[in-house]
């Protein structure tokens, strides 16, 4: 695609112009990376990162404070993966049956309804999830009801319509020269949805997936109410846990001195695994797409 | 595109002629207040009533907590403080009056389903620290105790330590490793009313709001955390909720007008409103 | 191969019985979280322990002379205690907010009163005509009207109510409350008590109390000496006599959401009155918000659509915008905390939280935009450049008007998107309920307003009310981007 540039009079000055704007998203990150790194830093002078890594004591009011934020991120990485266990299948099956086996209104409802959920306050979900599904996961397992499990039901809620909505777009962009020559070969649609549609699908699929990782994560205000906070090393999906997120939210109101700066310390963990799981979109995306090329 | 520019034209000067409100005679200016997040509705409270009374001026409160508050009147950011503790000596040598406008008090919350009425400073001091784990052990029914307990930092849970835990041990003593941790007052009433088997504190404030939600508070040595218990210092977990200044107090100022309005009748009214217990 | 065909086709039905699972789980998951936010929103169920019962007199005596009081039907309460009434006629409490979820000055008149006959401290204003009490009751709603008990058949109460004069409460002998096996009757319930008043309890264990036996008395100094004793008593009395007395828990249904919640201003922490200013302070945010984010993320898009070259700086541009995208709200939140509250000194209010939520929002605007920009047919342009129109006028020209509802609709959903966020903006943009005076107040928007409600425990109810609201805003917007999206069709026809 070539453009004819027959530039306007000040048509240097508006492209330098956009150009500022364009690059404005990159000055951004480049900012919160600074300013988070900047702030979580200084912590690294006096307690060795490694410890601040590798251990599960955390004690920031002691006379002697401890800050090792293992068990939180041990507890990202299990409620995310709880969430996940829960959401993909749900969410995929879902998508295909909006995208090729629904028809007219149901279809159209249930997109709506979707839609609709992604706008809610994750406040709501924490409160939905105290009152009703903390109660569902205390009949059925025991215990509190607050932990791992129900964190990772209210999150897989949560990250529901993303999976939904990016699958089922990927689902439909499927050219439907690809599908119409399966079904001319003699598979059922089935066989076509299954062996066709979704290894073409694939590159948005997963990239939907890693994005709802990129959420789950993220999340802070519906889980802090859910996985009871403890900040313990969890043992089984039944047990407390405390998130990366939940830690810095629960906190950062009174929070002081050394103790602040532990914040963003565990911001910047957090901050550094969500860069990698966007980067590793970045890298599927482009290295399926350039599978397809070939 | 141009609809659109005009659209946001308008849309920003709507706003700018909403933002530029009259002023009015009597007091005026901008008041920044913050603090304590237990005086917290306290301090909505009276500033929505005073601005009834005083309509030119604009007063604000932050809940930032009781040591930032602090910290905010010694370096001029707040011209008022709200505190839920005692004033510490280094921060009255820097200028700081503390002046008590309500008393509050910590109440025992448990759920609705458990049967017990009344424990003692020490089988609080042991439930808390995992030393009795069911409430059999304290004439309830046989079942797990669910610890709801605040975060390490804020006031709430200091208090609680300084009143039960440490003059049971004689030192502080960690919480049960495995208590619920909430970061609200708000949460804790929503977790202890729907855990079953739960104990947890919280202020005076709280209570009716926990009522609603099915939760029920229980009795500290045989006594009802109330008004009249509080006052006569027959309930033990008692305190005094603060507000502090700095430097003198000038006839007619802000400062002088607002603090006599909290201990007026109207201001002493509304701290029992937010669910503490008036001065006398 | 006849049994592999079967097998698959059992397979097949396996799978599809799996998809139309998760599809219908979906759904029914769905559905049910809105529909419990929309049951929870309209409809309350509340309890409330009460020591003062709800005895529903209505007659209140001054000097030997019988009074009622009349009050607008508006109002969200049917009844004051003696408590509360003593509090309002000696001038601790001064607006209906206190003791109701309704804003309102209370403002007492009389009617046919004789003078000196209430001695108290409030300002009474007498009246000498019904019209004229009819006349201040529709200017003041937070009207309390006192008039004499024999002139009650003279006011037409079509807009007005009597209040209920609460002053009763249940007193019991000594043993009743004492604590045996560590419980004790520590409230009756409303059934409980109708039983009791009933005569069809006869002893205190048949309403969860202790094994003692109920003894019906009628005063407060006799139920004092008894031990299992149980009377209605004056309330004043029981707390002179020193008699135990019992709350009663009440359970209150009925509506939660009325529309004067929308165009009602907050009090109370949020406790009483409606959420019109935070509503107004949202619509300020996202406008603000809008302000700062539209222009750089249509910008941007334009540049990538329009100008940029492949090349490394695009790869750059592009996994700015995508990281951007993927940064959680909170870090954001502690982000807008340091920068714009702290270091540029914007403190927190209006201008922090809304550069917060602009940042977050700009990648979606971006990506959107670019859809709507791509989709634009290239002989648009070709066209008005072959006319000899410059890129920048056939953009201005030509591509941003055809792109126009694609980037509106990108526009709506961030929108919603900046409606739906609370973790940015609980450290950025403040509490304050009140309407926001400039671009540095604080200002609270709704769903910072919800997490409040939740957090603070001060009304559970309210919350979902706001929820309900918030939801019914966030569906109209999906809707108007619906309705944007298909009447893009209009440059239908793809390249």
């Amino acid at each position: 695609m070539k453009r004819i540039n027959t530039a306007d009079k000040h048509g240097k000055g508006i492209q330098v112009f956009l150009f500022l704007f364009a690059i404005t998203s990159v000055i951004i990150v480049l900012f919160i990376s600074f300013f988070i790194f900047y702030r979580g830093f200084p912590l690294f002078k006096n307690h060795s990162f490694i410890k601040f890594l590798t251990s599960s004591t955390w004690d920031p009011m002691a006379d002697k404070p401890e800050f090792g934020i293992l068990s939180f991120i041990a507890g990202s990485f299990y409620v995310t993966g709880v969430s996940l266990v829960i959401a993909i299948p749900m969410g995929i099956g879902t998508a295909v049956y909006l995208a090729e086996l629904s028809a007219g209104n149901t279809a159209v409802i249930l997109r709506r309804i979707v839609e609709l959920l992604a706008g809610i306050p994750s406040v709501i979900f924490g409160f939905i999830g105290v009152t009703v599904l903390s109660g569902i996961v205390r009949f059925f397992f025991g215990g509190t009801g607050f932990c791992i499990l129900t964190g990772g039901i209210v999150l897989s809620l949560m990250i529901l319509p993303t999976i939904i909505s990016i699958s089922e777009v990927s689902i439909r962009s499927v050219p439907s020269e690809l599908k119409e020559g399966s079904l001319a070969l003699g598979a059922t649609s089935l066989q076509t949805i299954f062996r066709v549609i979704i290894p073409a699908a694939r590159k948005g699929i997963t990239a939907g997936i890693i994005l709802s990782i990129g959420r789950a994560v993220g999340e802070t205000m519906a889980i802090l109410m859910v996985a009871g906070n403890a900040p313990v090393m969890p043992d089984s999906i039944l047990s407390m846990t405390r998130t990366m997120t939940m830690n810095i939210v629960t906190d950062m109101g009174y929070a002081e001195g050394e103790h602040m700066t532990s914040l963003f310390s565990t911001a910047i963990v957090l901050f550094v695994f969500i860069l990698i799981i966007n980067l590793s979109v970045n890298y599927f995306t482009h290295r399926i797409g350039n599978e397809k090329q070939q | 595109m141009k609809k659109i520019t005009v659209l946001f034209v308008l849309a920003a000067l709507t706003t700018a002629v909403v933002f530029a409100g009259g002023k009015k005679e009597g007091l005026t200016g901008e008041y920044n207040l913050g603090g304590s997040t237990t005086v917290a509705p306290v301090m909505t409270y009276a500033i929505e009533e005073f601005s009834e009374i005083e309509p030119g001026v604009r007063v604000s409160y932050e809940a930032v907590g009781s040591s930032t508050g602090i910290k905010g009147v010694i370096n001029d950011i707040y011209l008022i403080g709200g505190a839920s503790r005692e004033v510490k000596p280094a921060e009255l040598e820097s200028g700081i009056i503390p002046v008590p406008i309500a008393l509050d008090c910590l109440v025992m919350v448990v759920n609705s389903d458990v049967t017990i009425e009344n424990l003692t400073e020490e089988q609080l001091a042991k439930i808390f620290t995992g030393r009795i784990t069911n409430w059999k052990e304290v004439g309830g029914g046989d079942r797990e105790i669910n610890v709801v307990t605040r975060e390490e930092s804020s006031g709430t849970f200091g208090t609680f330590m300084d009143m039960i835990v440490i003059p049971a041990y004689g030192k502080k003593e960690k919480v049960k490793s495995d208590s619920i941790v909430v970061s609200s007052n708000g949460d804790m009433i929503t977790k202890v009313a729907s855990t079953p088997s739960s104990i947890g504190y919280t202020g005076l404030g709280y209570v009716s709001q926990l009522e609603n939600a099915g939760g029920k508070v229980i009795m500290l040595n045989s006594v009802t955390p109330s008004e009249k218990t509080v006052k006569d210092s027959s309930y033990a977990l008692s305190r005094k909720l603060y507000i502090v200044y700095k430097g003198e107090i000038e006839e007619g100022s802000f400062k002088k007008v607002f603090i006599d309005f909290l201990l007026g009748k109207t201001g002493q009214s509304l701290v029992q409103e937010a669910g503490f217990i008036p001065l006398d | 191969m006849k049994n592999s065909n079967k097998l698959k086709q059992t397979t097949d039905r396996i799978i599809l019985f799996f998809i139309y699972l998760s599809a219908f789980a979906t759904a029914l998951i769905l559905v049910s979280i809105i529909g419990y936010i929309t049951y929870r929103g309209l409809y309350r169920e509340s309890r409330i322990n009460k020591e003062i019962l709800e005895s529903r007199n209505i007659e209140y005596e001054f000097d030997n002379e019988k009074y009622i009081f009349l009050v607008n039907k508006t109002l969200k309460r049917n009844s004051l205690n003696i408590t509360e009434l003593d509090q309002i006629l000696e001038k601790g409490i001064k607006n209906w907010s206190s003791v109701s979820e309704t804003r309102a000055k209370i403002k007492i008149i009389s009617l046919f009163r004789k003078e000196k006959e209430i001695n108290r401290t409030y300002d009474i204003r007498n009246i000498s005509t019904a019209e004229e009490m009819i006349k201040i009751f529709k200017s003041e709603p937070g009207t309390i009207g006192i008039i004499p008990l024999s002139a009650r058949g003279k006011i037409n109460l079509k807009n007005l109510k009597i209040l209920y004069l609460d002053k009763n409460c249940v007193a019991a002998g000594y043993k009743v409350t004492e604590i045996i096996n560590n419980s004790r009757l520590a409230v009756l319930s409303e059934k409980d008590l109708v039983k009791i008043t009933n005569g069809e309890v006869s002893n205190w264990k048949e309403v969860k109390g202790h094994d003692i036996p109920l003894e019906m008395l009628s005063t407060a100094d006799q139920v004092a000496k008894s031990s299992g004793g149980f009377a209605v008593v004056d309330y004043r009395k029981a707390v002179e006599s020193g008699v135990s007395i019992i709350p009663v828990s009440y359970v209150r249904k009925g509506a939660n959401f009325t529309p004067g919640f929308l165009f009602d201003k907050p009090a109370k922490a949020g406790k009483a009155g409606g959420i019109s200013t935070i509503i107004i302070n949202t619509l300020f945010m996202i406008v603000l918000t809008l302000l700062f984010s539209v222009p750089v993320g249509v910008g941007a898009a334009v540049y990538l659509t329009e100008y940029a070259a492949a090349g490394k700086v695009l790869k750059i541009i592009r996994l700015g915008i995508e990281t951007l995208a993927g940064i959680p709200s909170i870090i954001f939140g502690l982000f807008g905390f340091i920068f714009f509250v702290d270091i540029l000194n914007m403190g927190i209010g209006l201008l922090s939280g809304s550069l917060t939520v602009a940042m977050m929002i700009i990648p979606v605007i971006i990506r959107t935009s670019e859809e709507a920009l791509r989709s634009v047919p290239l002989s648009y342009r070709e066209g008005s450049l072959a006319l000899g129109a410059g890129l920048w006028y056939t953009i201005r020209k030509i591509v941003l008007p055809a792109a126009k509802p694609g980037i509106l609709s990108g526009v709506i959903l961030s929108i919603g998107r900046a409606l739906g966020e609370t973790a940015a903006l609980v450290f950025t943009m403040g509490f304050d309920y009140r309407l926001a005076n400039g671009i540095k107040s604080s200002a609270r928007v709704l769903s910072v307003h919800l997490y409040q409600l939740v957090r603070e425990g001060i009304s559970f109810e309210r919350a979902f009310a706001t929820a309900f609201v918030l939801m019914c805003f966030i569906f109209i917007i999906n809707t108007a981007t619906i309705a944007l999206v298909s009447g893009k069709t209009k440059y239908g026809e793809k390249q």
